[in-house]
């Protein structure tokens, strides 16, 4: 099913380039470009378009700002429950240059019976884990888009997924933040990519917001994955070949053959996506611990696709920090 | 290029025509990927290479300190293998090079004496269409990650290939009437430091050996590894690895530009 | 003998009695000659500097208590599975149950050591903790239960004392920006859910039938949706009018007594809006080479 997200039509248009001048926090330069189609004079920082209506970014007043502290006035109500979120700050406001703010931490569960019997050593590749596992984790995805969806979100951002294979059952549990699109206080939205249903990134948001400032938007999560018996060797071959160096073909071939095969999995899973790409795939390839027989390959990530026209190159330059380590304060107990 | 080599299992056909048509997987990072498309090349896909390995049997005289050469032509024929046979992926998508190499070693319980070797990287070709391979005309690779990757290419080197020297050494063990006579001594122990330093010694001529085969400049990232795997604290595989690099032509009197110096104001 | 201790060292803890310029606002606005301690970096130093917050002192809220067995592994029950083997009688083969009391235990005592912290940072006239720190552990055996919160008091200068401290897990410019967003911090939340999920037909488990249906999925998947659920709505509610950002989610999973508890605890701050959110400036990319 593909997940093919609509755009609403071109990108909203730049709001004005932000005052130049010295900045007031260190390592912070003024003449930054960052993504921008175009617009605002060569050396002007672009700005994305996000923010309020003609404002503009200002160094805080940070005298006016202590005594916001002290008073606590005017907080202003976001609604009948509070926003959780796992993100850090820096992350929320990276999400909100991208014109997205974060409503809740959104998860979904999946859990498939196995039965026992498959993990006894046999040959070839143990199909029933594989379903398992791909129905697990369709499972623990439903669970994700339902809880966000009933959220009012439009995706899940630092999604982390965990995979708990045991002789008789295999969990899947996904979580992540559930993030909507952020609309200021004229109702404008800065976030206009329409999806059928909501996407699943299990990019940090901080990763999120650079791919998307590129042009890359994510479309779900993709995985495959093989489990295999691992192939016996005669007594007899294994004292013949006790001083030799040699390759062992059959051995080497099956276990070949089973990482090409999730590799394949994992790639048509992602075309099914309708993506165009994968970054960031996080590969897990050991035994199976109550089975070292079986060898578990696995292999997922997120489907990514190329929105903008052309890709946005941000413009890198190589710094070299002074810095050493910072002491920071712990306090220490009397427990180890 | 549908022709898969013989090595090469039945699934990796179809899968690298897949990535063939303009799909790709990769497992670098976010921040890698957008470095790598700005050193101008593009992902193409994941590749990789495996092999498992008999080590046949060899035991060093217990009091001479030697290279155990059956041990060493193991690991390195084994390395090898897997080496090539990613190779063989990448030359099949038509890349220019294979970027983030990972080789690792898997020991497992119903392998007796036996180890997986396995590469793993991401295969790239280079967005202006002109070839990027080395000089033996083969994709290059590399175990850089996509950020000493760019920063590499903007000092107008390119690299050639993923280079090794392997050596497996044997350390003799001190008679017993020679550990008695030193208890409690402060003293050097010889025949350490000389295994140790011819084994090094050793593993790095065989990298730069194979650095001066494929033509290349100069080696970068090198590091040296020390392990016993399964053998015992006296049997130690020495593995020097690197990145190979040549300058690109054309590129002769090119400044790499300066870096900014900064104070980081984060914890 | 008599005592060779140093001059000005205090005899008894933070009170108004072992200040040497007294205590409270007074001593704050006058910025009395006591020198301060904090566990703020030098950056963060620097930072608070510059934001007008001057510190004070390092405070810190401690509880130690215990919490009975019977607490800690007895379950409110909530449902029961039936089991769909041949056996004549129906009985169940799995039930799901809430370890409340353990979680009501845990809650209360962060919440008991952030009120003593507070309160700490109240006496020397201070108008929020900065740079908080949590520490939650059994440091003697499974049934102790310890807290420790600990920060840096700081005083906003020239402005009014708020009826309460504030305190945040940041410090620094990390607390710049968030003040600059639009955001005052105002409190550490810390809420969990303990469910606890025993699955086996007990035929099988006394040995006096045959269950032929092994094990069932419904149990565990819903023990850890519930505890996760819980846990998350617990924190909205604590959240109630603002938001709760940097929460760090904790999940546990352990089995005792043949029984599976799965713990979700959250730990986050609250803060509430005061402005609508400002741009932030578009950052630079850049790479690190001094690795």
């Amino acid at each position: 099913m593909s997940n093919e997200p609509n755009l609403a039509g071109p990108p909203p248009p730049l709001a004005g380039p932000p005052a130049a001048g010295a900045p007031s926090y260190p390592g912070r330069s003024p003449a930054s470009t960052l993504g921008g189609a175009g617009g605002g004079p060569a050396g002007a920082p672009t700005y994305p378009g996000v923010g309020l209506a003609g404002e503009e970014h200002r160094e805080a007043d940070l005298a006016e700002l202590g005594r916001a502290l002290g008073s606590g006035q005017h907080a202003r109500s976001l609604g009948p429950g509070g926003v959780t979120s796992d993100l850090t700050l820096d992350e929320v406001l990276l999400l909100h240059s991208v014109g997205l703010e974060p409503v809740q931490v959104a998860f979904g569960v999946g859990s498939v019976s196995i039965l026992q019997g498959i993990w006894v050593w046999s040959t070839g590749e143990v199909v029933d884990a594989r379903q398992a596992f791909h129905q697990a984790l369709d499972e623990a995805k439903e669970g994700v888009r339902a809880s966000t969806h009933s959220a009012g979100g439009i995706g899940v951002v630092g999604a982390d997924v965990e995979l708990q294979l045991s002789a008789h059952r295999f969990t899947v549990v996904v979580t992540g933040t559930a993030v909507r699109p952020y609309t200021d206080d004229s109702g404008r939205r800065h976030f206009n990519v329409n999806y059928r249903s909501p996407f699943i990134c299990d990019l940090s948001a901080r990763d999120f917001t650079v791919l998307t400032r590129s042009g890359w938007y994510p479309l779900d999560l993709v995985a495959g994955a093989s489990y295999v018996h691992a192939p016996r060797r005669s007594v007899g071959a294994a004292i013949g070949q006790a001083t030799q160096n040699v390759e062992l073909e059959n051995y080497t071939q099956t276990l070949y053959q089973a990482r090409e095969a999730a590799m394949e999995q994992l790639q048509s899973k992602l075309a099914q996506a309708g993506g165009t790409g994968l970054v960031d795939a996080k590969i897990v390839d050991r035994p199976v611990h109550f089975a070292s027989h079986v060898v578990e390959f696995v292999v997922y990530g997120t489907a990514i696709k190329m929105l903008a026209e052309t890709h946005k190159h941000p413009k890198v330059s190589m710094v070299v920090p002074l810095d050493d380590a910072v002491r920071t304060f712990e306090a220490t107990s009397f427990r180890e | 290029m549908t022709n898969v080599g013989s090595d090469l299992p039945r699934d990796a056909g179809a899968r690298l025509e897949e990535l063939e048509k303009g799909l790709f997987t990769s497992d670098l990072s976010v921040n890698e990927f957008l470095l790598v498309k700005e050193a101008g090349f593009h992902p193409l896909g994941m590749v990789m290479g495996s092999s498992i390995y008999h080590i046949g049997l060899q035991k060093g005289n217990w009091g001479s300190s030697q290279e155990l050469t059956k041990l060493t032509a193991a690991m390195y024929n084994a390395r090898e293998l897997a080496m090539n046979r990613m190779e063989e992926e990448a030359t099949e998508l038509g890349a220019d090079g294979v970027v983030g190499v990972r080789l690792d070693v898997n020991f497992y319980e119903w392998g007796h004496d036996s180890a997986e070797f396995i590469a793993v990287g991401t295969a790239v070709k280079a967005e202006d269409g002109a070839s990027y391979r080395n000089k033996l005309g083969k994709p290059f690779t590399s175990d850089l990650s996509g950020q000493d990757f760019w920063a590499l290419v903007q000092t107008g080197y390119l690299p050639q290939a993923l280079v090794m020297g392997t050596c497996v050494y044997h350390i003799a063990h001190r008679g017993l009437g020679q550990a008695i006579g030193q208890l409690g001594q402060n003293k050097e122990l010889e025949n350490f430091t000389q295994a140790m330093y011819d084994a090094r010694e050793l593993a790095m001529k065989r990298m730069q050996d194979e650095a001066s085969n494929v033509g290349a400049t100069g080696v970068v990232g090198m590091r040296l590894e020390e392990k016993s795997h399964q053998w015992g604290a006296h049997t130690i595989e020495f593995l020097s690895l690197g990145t190979a690099v040549a300058r690109r032509p054309g590129t002769e009197g090119l400044a790499p530009p300066r870096p900014t110096t900064i104070i980081s104001f984060d914890n | 003998m008599a005592s060779q201790d140093p001059p000005n060292w205090p005899t008894s803890p933070a009170g108004a009695n072992s200040q040497p310029t007294g205590s409270g606002p007074a001593a704050a606005a006058g910025g009395g000659s006591q020198p301060f301690d904090s566990g703020l970096t030098t950056p963060d130093f620097a930072a608070c500097l510059s934001m007008g917050l001057r510190p004070l002192r390092l405070v810190q809220g401690y509880f130690f208590g215990q919490i009975s067995n019977w607490s800690s592994y007895s379950a409110y029950p909530l449902r029961q599975y039936p089991c769909a083997c041949m056996e004549m009688a129906p009985h169940p083969t799995g039930w799901l149950g809430q370890v409340s009391d353990l979680d009501s235990a845990w809650m209360a005592a962060h919440q008991a050591a952030l009120e003593r912290m507070l309160q700490e940072a109240a006496e020397v006239g201070a108008h929020g903790v900065v740079g908080v720190r949590t520490d939650m552990g059994h440091p003697t055996n499974e049934t102790s239960c310890e807290v420790h919160l600990y920060g840096t008091a700081v005083v906003a200068a020239g402005a009014p004392a708020p009826e309460r401290p504030w305190a945040t897990q940041l410090a620094g410019h990390k607390l710049a920006k968030l003040i600059e967003a639009g955001f005052v911090p105002g409190w550490l939340a810390y809420t969990r859910c303990t469910t606890m999920m025993a699955e086996g037909c007990y035929m099988e488990y006394y040995g006096t039938g045959r269950c032929g249906t092994g094990y069932q999925i419904q149990p565990i998947k819903d023990a850890h949706e519930l505890a996760r659920s819980e846990a998350i709505a617990a924190a909205q509610r604590a959240a109630a009018g603002g938001a709760m950002y940097d929460v760090k989610m904790f999940v546990h999973e352990s089995e005792r007594y043949n029984a599976t508890y799965i713990t979700c605890s959250l730990l986050g701050s609250v803060v509430r809006r005061v402005r609508p959110t400002m741009p932030i400036a578009t950052p630079v990319a850049s790479l690190n080479l001094g690795r």
